[in-house]
């Protein structure tokens, strides 16, 4: 079925809503459920992070459906629920405020997630509550009563099981209720005498000067919420803090603190009201038996690590050993597919297509598999509740580089490979640890590295080979601490939101959500990545193609004429004080596309003389390489240096911003070349 | 002895003005004993009494439910010792040992025979 024309959504804008509510309270679920494959990332101008939309039907009536970022108070400490924040309060650019809020609950953790509840209330914004999880909230017994909630909430508290899709029917018919009623909630917390007196006089302050200030406003302005305080002038903000320091709250300390224990026992309230005396109240301890009994496990502080990394050792191998049998089905297919073009079209107008679209085309697709593995396996870590577990085990160390806990499986999967490596920093909640992670993972040593590593080890260390390259992979790691620290101490010094770490209750992950996710990814890098990539690699294969002379001959004849070639010359002053030669220099330019090809580019390119082709590949090397010490150059350089082009515009991808996509190259490549400087300069 | 550290830190944020720290008044005496939430050993209960700190932190500890008067378990330490899981209000979360630090508690001295705090209390 296919999803409504562009042009009646231009001309008649549907409803629009904002899916919200704490992380871990199943909204993603929810959102896939409800929206299916009828996704795409939503586009609003200035919004940084990925922001899912989908197209929802429901009793005839069609709504567009924003999946926003979880956050578990309007006042945000992390960018991301600053988005998140800003998109309730403020509206998303041209697009103006949601139509309605449905704020997703967790059914067994109902108390935290009222206080963002009493938040979105006082903004004033229809709303409708998902109360989810609700097949675990009978099952473990917690006396909720939803229609008891949504009589002293004023607004509908529909039960879900996101999963499973069950109450989706109800959800999409209140949200129409509410849409077409135009209702708003009567239900405000009442806070002491005191606090309640400061929101009346800061309103009167708008009456005065023209601008009205709705209760919502006037508790923002009165917190010194930044987003509230942002669109006042300095002769109306001073006014307010005079009234602020004026006053205390009745019963002493901040007014932040006042309006926060009132919420709190507003709270209370209303569970005890609402549920009966067990549930309410902080001191019921509603434990979840199975969480319990498995973080005895999972968390041990003895077994903890050794069983994490089992499981990680276990999510490399699948994502790489079985990953590698697609892998070499997408190449020999390709590779088929080539030779096709070229019999059935000779000439140069064959090798085009053949060797430029076809092969770069299938540079891309290759990445496939191990994305899709790794992404599958990073989901049900995320969906069973583990990844919260595994950086709570690895925070410590991961703190050393200036990381949250969370970034330790990101830059691991590194070692396989970077691309969907850094596709797996979405895992990380703040912009800044995903920036600085993507800026790290270059310098994991993937395995597309290891070929040229083992060529020239082969070629140069035959004795110490495997030393050598275990010392790259140290250095590597080595160099990600070091800018690690150099960073978060630096361009990313002082962004991160305190830390407050959730460990939510485990659970089966679902399929549908997985099906859901494996489609989305595979579409979004096709698109996204896989395009643009292509591209630059047909336009480096034209640049060491072309030009050509007069009729074809064999490749060595006519390489040296190539565009490359051309910047091969170019370029050699700069390597000359690391001891390459000019074929170096041209397989380094060429190793911008892929690892893989710089062994390769170097024995090809160079076996010009007829007698050269009767060499084997270690031969050629020596041959090209002038010694030891050149070549351990080279190897650090490789080591450090972009890895490829698909990790550059994974990095834009994800980061979103080109000047970290420009520094990334810039700081790799230059400190590359002060790493293999050095080398050259010790060893000779 | 307490009230020190806190005097300064208020000054200071005053000076700012930032309202969201402010004066910790929590103290031990006869019937309670009171430390920070780092300091508690894995196992014990204890309620919280104030927090103390950086207010965009304060602010979100008081969002999470952090709220004087509640109780809160101290589940266990990560295998580095840092971090530290609790639960609090019928969910688990876990702390670094830094903003743990900023969250005074108390015990009943009644209740905690073997209670760590009694050491800390006492430092």
């Amino acid at each position: 079925m296919p999803p409504q024309s562009n042009h009646s959504s231009l001309t008649i804008p549907l409803p629009l809503i904002a899916l919200t509510g704490n992380p871990n309270s199943g909204k993603t679920t929810l959102f896939n459920s409800l929206t299916g494959s009828n996704q795409k990332v939503a586009n609003y101008s200035g919004v940084t992070v990925e922001l899912r939309e989908g197209l929802v039907r429901s009793n005839g009536s069609q709504f567009r459906v924003i999946d926003l970022p979880g956050l578990y108070s309007l006042s945000a400490v992390s960018p991301d629920e600053e988005i998140a924040r800003d998109l309730i309060v403020h509206g998303m650019g041209a697009e103006g405020r949601p139509d309605l809020i449905v704020q997703v609950v967790d059914g067994g953790r109902l108390e935290r997630s009222l206080l963002l509840t009493m938040q979105l209330l006082e903004q004033e914004l229809p709303l409708v509550i998902a109360l989810n999880m609700y097949d675990e909230v009978q099952r473990r017994g917690l006396l909720i009563d939803p229609m008891r909630l949504e009589a002293r909430l004023g607004v509908p508290v529909i039960p879900t099981v996101g999963s499973k899709g069950i109450g989706f029917n109800e959800l999409m018919k209140a949200v129409q209720r509410v849409i077409n009623e135009k209702r708003q909630s009567f239900f405000h917390v009442k806070f002491d005498p005191a606090t309640e007196e400061l929101l009346e006089k800061v309103a009167a302050l708008g009456n005065g000067s023209g601008t009205t200030i709705s209760r919502g406003i006037a508790i923002g302005l009165v917190t010194k919420e930044p987003s509230a305080v942002r669109g006042y002038g300095k002769e109306i903000l001073t006014k307010i803090s005079a009234l602020i320091e004026d006053g205390e709250p009745d019963l002493g300390g901040s007014w932040t603190a006042a309006i926060t224990h009132a919420r709190f026992r507003s709270i209370s309230e209303i569970l005890t009201e609402t549920s009966g005396p067990r549930t309410a109240g902080p001191a019921v301890s509603n434990k979840d038996e199975l969480t319990g009994k498995l973080d005895r496990i999972f968390i041990h502080r003895v077994w903890g690590i050794p069983i994490f990394l089992a499981i990680l050792f276990a999510l490399f191998q699948v994502t790489f050993s079985v990953g590698a049998y697609p892998m070499d089905w997408i190449d020999a297919g390709i590779g088929w597919l080539g030779d096709v073009v070229k019999v059935n079209i000779p000439g140069l107008m064959g090798s085009v297509i053949a060797d430029g679209f076809i092969a770069g085309i299938g540079m891309i697709l290759v990445f496939l598999p191990n994305i899709l593995i790794l992404m599958m396996g990073i989901h049900l870590l995320e969906d069973s509740g583990y990844m919260a577990r595994a950086a709570f085990l690895m925070d410590r160390l991961m703190r050393t580089m200036g990381l949250h806990g969370r970034a330790f499986i990101p830059m691991l999967m590194g070692f396989g490979c970077n691309v969907p490596a850094m596709m797996g920093v979405r895992v990380l909640e703040s912009k800044r640890d995903r920036v600085l992670t993507l800026l790290l993972t270059p310098f994991m040593s993937c395995s597309a590295r290891l070929p040229v590593y083992v060529m020239i080890t082969a070629a140069f260390f035959p004795r110490n080979g495997g030393l050598v390259i275990f010392g790259l992979y140290t250095l590597g790691t080595l160099a990600a601490i070091g800018f690690g620290k150099l960073f978060s101490k630096t361009i990313l010094r002082g962004q991160t939101a305190p830390f407050m770490l959730e460990l939510p209750p485990y659970r089966w992950p679902t399929s549908r959500t997985t099906i859901n996710l494996l489609k989305f990814t595979t579409k979004t890098f096709l698109r996204r990545i896989g395009w643009f990539t292509a591209s630059i690699i047909i336009v480096i294969w034209f640049l060491s193609n072309f030009p050509r002379p007069e009729g074809t001959g064999a490749y060595s004849t006519y390489s040296k004429q190539t565009y490359i070639y051309q910047m091969g010359y170019f370029v050699e002053p700069v390597f000359k004080p690391l001891g390459f030669t000019l074929p170096m220099d041209i397989s380094l330019l060429s190793g911008f596309v892929a690892k893989e090809v710089v062994v390769a580019t170097m024995g090809v390119m160079f076996a010009g003389d007829s007698e050269a082709t009767k060499e084997t590949l270690v031969e050629q090397l020596r041959r090209q390489i002038p010694g030891t010490a050149s070549a351990m150059a080279f190897l650090v350089f490789v080591l450090l240096y972009t890895p490829c082009i698909t990790t550059i515009v994974t990095i834009q991808r994800e980061a979103k911003k080109w000047y970290w996509t420009t520094f990334s190259i810039v700081y790799q490549t230059i400190f590359a070349w002060l790493a293999a400087f050095l080398t050259y300069r010790l060893m000779v | 002895m307490f009230q020190l550290k806190s005097h300064s830190e208020r000054d200071r944020s005053n000076r700012n003005g930032d309202l969201s720290a402010h004066t910790c008044k929590c103290s031990s005496d006869e019937k309670m004993l009171v430390g920070t939430l780092s300091d508690v050993e894995p196992g014990e209960q204890v309620q919280i009494c104030c927090l103390n700190g950086e207010s965009r932190l304060i602010r979100r500890l008081s969002e999470m439910g952090f709220i004087p008067g509640t109780a809160i378990e101290v589940l266990r330490r990560a295998p580095f010792l840092d971090p530290i899981e609790f639960e609090i209000r019928g969910y688990l979360v876990s702390l670094r040992k830094q903003e743990a630090d900023c969250v005074r508690v108390k015990t009943s001295k009644a209740s905690s025979s073997h209670s760590s705090i009694e050491s800390v209390a006492i430092r």
